[in-house]
């Protein structure tokens, strides 16, 4: 039996079911293809911060486009997924830091993103186990955390009640611009347009996409008591996200529902294992202890790796394959893959239907960075 | 502050009698050895110092004593910081061991298999109470039901009529014929064994024993107070206090498994001279094979030998060794678990205890994976050390990858350990420079 349908999405991670959620809602027939679990890639590793960033003009109207969708959702959202409005707080050491911050706020003001700057007291009431003298931080009440697998199955889920189709255990080995799919076996299947969300693996489809890994390691506390209320990162986390070679860290700590501290990050490229590098892991958690001092005594109960699909210019691909209406990217995501999800399915959704977008999603689309036909 | 790293001829993970026998067997030759255990002393899981310690185990911590092994005790090994260190823990400290030769033997544990109620309190592991009586936890006057699988179940029986609780039955799971095959086969093997099981008879003379039973769920609230058994097809239910219940012996794979230790079968693989997969790494005692002291006491000193090159003197034992394997394989075969046992828990029973995830919960997944990501099945504070096992046996999913730390460890000890190794290992490159 020929399978055909109006969408095939290859990749059942939080980038994936996003756009299943919002094509299957359009009534669409839509099919999604993974070979493992659902969000089991990148965003079974993942942090599952909700966080607008100015990195560019760009990032900010996708993460805060992102950011709003999730809020619009969250109530409907079930207790597993863990949504938690317990926003952001960054923090600056330096009189310039304090100068970004601001300007940061500035930023913000423009695009209506609540801010709140907190000085030396203010920031010491808001997370008394932070080292003493941490100049100041700026507070973004609207970020927020979620349990990013349980986010990605509800999302398939909501799909699947509008109609959508799983079809798990399958490795999809090739996909063709006339829309047809091979998968492992040998059959095929027929999609009138087939969207790429295969995360970091998106390229083995198609050798032309520019993506590498970025590994991030990450190690979460038993439930001790130590009070963390937002997530906290560092301003110079920027700098550590936009360094192109080697290993960095940043100091970036995430409260859970089970007062569990969830410790990020770090960055790396060419490291293609999962496997918890001590080095790496160590330097993180030294990070971590220069901030928050108390971490020192609380104990690890687990530590992964997972690695980040990043490109040239750490923006997402969305959008058609120059020179094929029919093979679509969603992939590329990098460190925002679950903050930008469905700001990226929204996008997709609405260029398929020929609707105007709500963000321009010229930034986003591939041909910035292929130049190769499909065809 | 990153600490100075001890540097050793040989590391041992494990103070029962396979490292035990190990280090000692080691200092003889002049190897300078540590001995890392968890527990506060030396001993593992049959010679821990009681009062009522017996003579055999107390010459070798003797032994031990005098043999010049730096014995670290109440000392966890955590993770491997490079490929020849390992990192361990105390209370409020931690060391870098730096090895030639490492040899595992951490050891079993007891398979405690989900059934309705077991998270009740008054459910304990069989031998793992009769340990706890030992060491004063009281049970005089208490009513058991000593239940499960396994040759364990009759010396921890006697162990706690000893010390006073009054034991209802003892029900093992096995039926009757093939344990009468696993008698004959023990004539052969392991003829003392077999009086010894002889003698436990005696002195349990007046207890009911049945074979073919085992448990099938607990009742109670606040304490345990009724246990229900399954026996020839028909249900019995026992007023007690106390469930002790446990299914034989699991080896403690994880430390093996995080150093790439290739394991088949469930347990560590070996060579005739103990060697694991890994060059340098050794590994001795019940996690490459259930069989019991004496040949934890063997395969603990042949590996010793084979590192310190007297491969003379390790030759003579070689027969014995494998003959004592013969007899655990004998022994895993008698006592194998029927099915029904492994499919006692219901909708309702919890599997994981730390993240409280039930069976039914885990009902749609055929995975660890999947059940981790959208369960956290295995994901608390025991990092699946439990349910893994449990659910190894119940649902045959193979055990999720090892990673460091294979325990909660602080993470002072994390940063200083890496630390001091990667400080190190950069004096090193200054030296050949
Ligand atoms: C340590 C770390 C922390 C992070 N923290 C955050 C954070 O706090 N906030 C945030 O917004 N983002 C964060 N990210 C980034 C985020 O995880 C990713 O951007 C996001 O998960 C990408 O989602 P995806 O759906 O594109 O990829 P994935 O989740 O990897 O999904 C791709 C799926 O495609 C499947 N697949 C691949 N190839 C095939 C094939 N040939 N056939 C069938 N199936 C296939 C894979 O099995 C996989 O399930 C973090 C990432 C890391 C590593
Ligand atoms: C609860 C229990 C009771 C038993 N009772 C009997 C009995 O009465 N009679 C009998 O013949 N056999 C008994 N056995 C079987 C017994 O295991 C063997 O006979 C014998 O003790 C095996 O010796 P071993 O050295 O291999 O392991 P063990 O004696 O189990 O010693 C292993 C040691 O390694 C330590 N260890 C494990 N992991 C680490 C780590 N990461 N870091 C530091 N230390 C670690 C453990 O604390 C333990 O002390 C019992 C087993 C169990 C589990």
């Amino acid at each position: 039996m020929k399978l055909t349908c109006d969408i095939a999405i290859v990749g059942a991670g939080i980038v994936g079911t996003a756009c299943a959620y919002y094509l299957a809602q359009e009534g669409l027939k839509v099919i999604v293809i993974e070979r493992g679990p659902v969000g089991g890639g990148s965003t079974g590793s993942c942090m599952g911060h909700i966080v607008v960033l100015h990195d560019s003009v760009p990032h900010l109207a996708l993460t805060s486009f992102g950011r709003q969708l999730w809020q619009q959702i969250s109530l409907g959202l079930p207790e597993g997924v863990e949504y938690n409005q317990c926003g952001t707080i960054w923090l600056a050491t330096t009189q310039q830091q304090i100068q970004q911050l601001r300007s940061q706020q500035t930023y913000y003001n423009q695009y209506g993103i609540a801010t709140q700057l907190l000085d030396q007291d203010a920031l010491c009431d808001a997370e008394p186990c932070l080292r003493k003298g941490v100049a100041g931080g700026l507070y973004v009440p609207d970020d927020a955390v979620i349990y990013p697998p349980a986010a990605a199955c509800y999302l398939l889920a909501m799909a699947q009640s509008n109609g959508a189709m799983l079809l798990q255990g399958c490795q999809v080995m090739a996909i063709g611009p006339d829309g047809s799919i091979r998968l492992q076996g040998n059959q095929i299947i027929y999609a009138g347009i087939i969207i790429n969300a295969a995360g970091c693996w998106a390229s083995q489809l198609d050798r032309q996409l520019p993506i590498i890994k970025r590994k991030g390691h990450l190690a979460v506390t038993d439930r001790s008591g130590a009070v963390l209320r937002h997530q906290v990162v560092e301003v110079s986390y920027l700098q550590s996200v936009r360094q192109d070679a080697g290993a960095s860290v940043a100091f970036n700590v995430q409260p859970r529902k089970t007062g569990q501290i969830l410790i990020g990050s770090s960055r790396q490229i060419g490291a293609e294992g999962t496997e918890v590098e001590m080095p790496v892991l160590a330097h993180m958690l030294q990070r971590a202890v220069e901030w928050m001092p108390i971490l020192a005594n609380l104990k690890v109960i687990r530590a992964w790796a997972g690695h980040r699909p990043s490109t040239p210019d750490h923006l997402p691909m969305i959008g058609p394959c120059p020179g094929n209406e029919r093979v679509w990217l969603a992939t590329g995501h990098e460190g925002l893959g679950l903050t930008t999800s469905l700001a990226t399915a929204h996008l997709i959704a609405n260029m398929i239907a020929g609707r105007p977008c709500q963000i321009d999603p010229g930034p986003y689309l591939p041909g910035r960075l292929l130049q190769g036909t499909y065809a | 502050m990153a600490k100075t790293i001890l540097d050793m001829d040989v590391v041992i993970v494990g103070a029962g009698p396979a490292g035990i026998a190990a280090a000692v067997t080691a200092s003889r030759f002049g190897l300078k050895t540590a001995l890392v255990e968890d527990s506060p002393g030396p001993g593992g899981q049959v010679w821990q110092e009681t009062p009522s310690g017996r003579p055999w185990s107390r010459r070798w911590l003797n032994r031990l004593r005098a043999c010049g092994a730096q014995v670290l005790g109440g000392t966890t090994a955590v993770c491997p910081v490079d490929q020849r260190t390992l990192l361990v823990e105390t209370l409020d400290d931690h060391h870098v061991l730096a090895w030639r030769h490492l040899i595992l033997a951490t050891g079993a544990r007891e398979l405690l298999l989900p059934m309705p109620g077991w998270t009740v309190p008054g459910v304990f592991g069989a031998a793992g109470l009769a340990r706890l009586a030992k060491n004063g936890w009281p049970v005089a006057g208490k009513k058991v039901v000593v239940a499960g699988s396994g040759p364990l179940l009759l010396p921890a029986a006697l162990t706690l009529k000893r010390y006073g609780a009054r034991i209802a039955l003892i029900a093992e799971q096995a039926p009757i014929g093939r344990l009468i095959g696993f008698a004959l086969a023990c004539m052969y093997l392991a003829p003392a064994k077999l009086l010894q099981a002889w003698l436990y008879g005696l002195r349990l003379a007046n207890v009911r024993y049945k074979m073919g039973c085992w448990p099938a769920s607990v009742e109670g609230d606040v304490c345990l107070k009724k246990v229900s058994l399954v026996h020839k097809g028909l249900k019995i239910a026992i007023d007690c206090d106390i469930l002790a219940c446990g299914f034989g012996l699991v080896p403690n794979l994880e430390l093996a498994r995080l150093l790439g230790c290739s394991i088949q079968q469930g347990v560590v693989c070996v060579d005739q001279w103990q060697r694991t997969s890994v060059p340098g790494i050794y590994a001795a005692g019940e996690q490459t094979c259930i069989a019991g002291m004496e040949h934890a006491i063997l395969s603990g000193r042949i590996a010793a030998l084979v590192i310190a090159g007297q491969y003379q003197e390790a030759r003579p034992m070689l027969g014995a060794c494998s003959r004592a394997r013969r007899f655990g394989h004998a022994l895993a075969r008698a006592f194998a678990l029927r099915p029904e046992v492994l499919g006692l828990a219901d909708q309702e029973t919890i599997i994981c205890r730390c993240e409280d995830v039930t069976a039914g919960q885990l009902q749609p997944y055929t995975d660890w994976r999947k059940a981790r990501l959208m369960k956290r099945c295995g994901m608390g504070p025991c990092q699946g050390r439990i349910c893994g096992a449990a659910l190894s046996h119940i649902k045959a999913w193979p055990y999720p990858t090892a990673r460091p730390p294979l325990l909660p460890t602080r993470i002072a000890t994390l940063i200083e350990g890496t630390m001091a190794v990667q400080k190190a290992a950069n004096e090193a490159k200054g030296d050949q420079i």
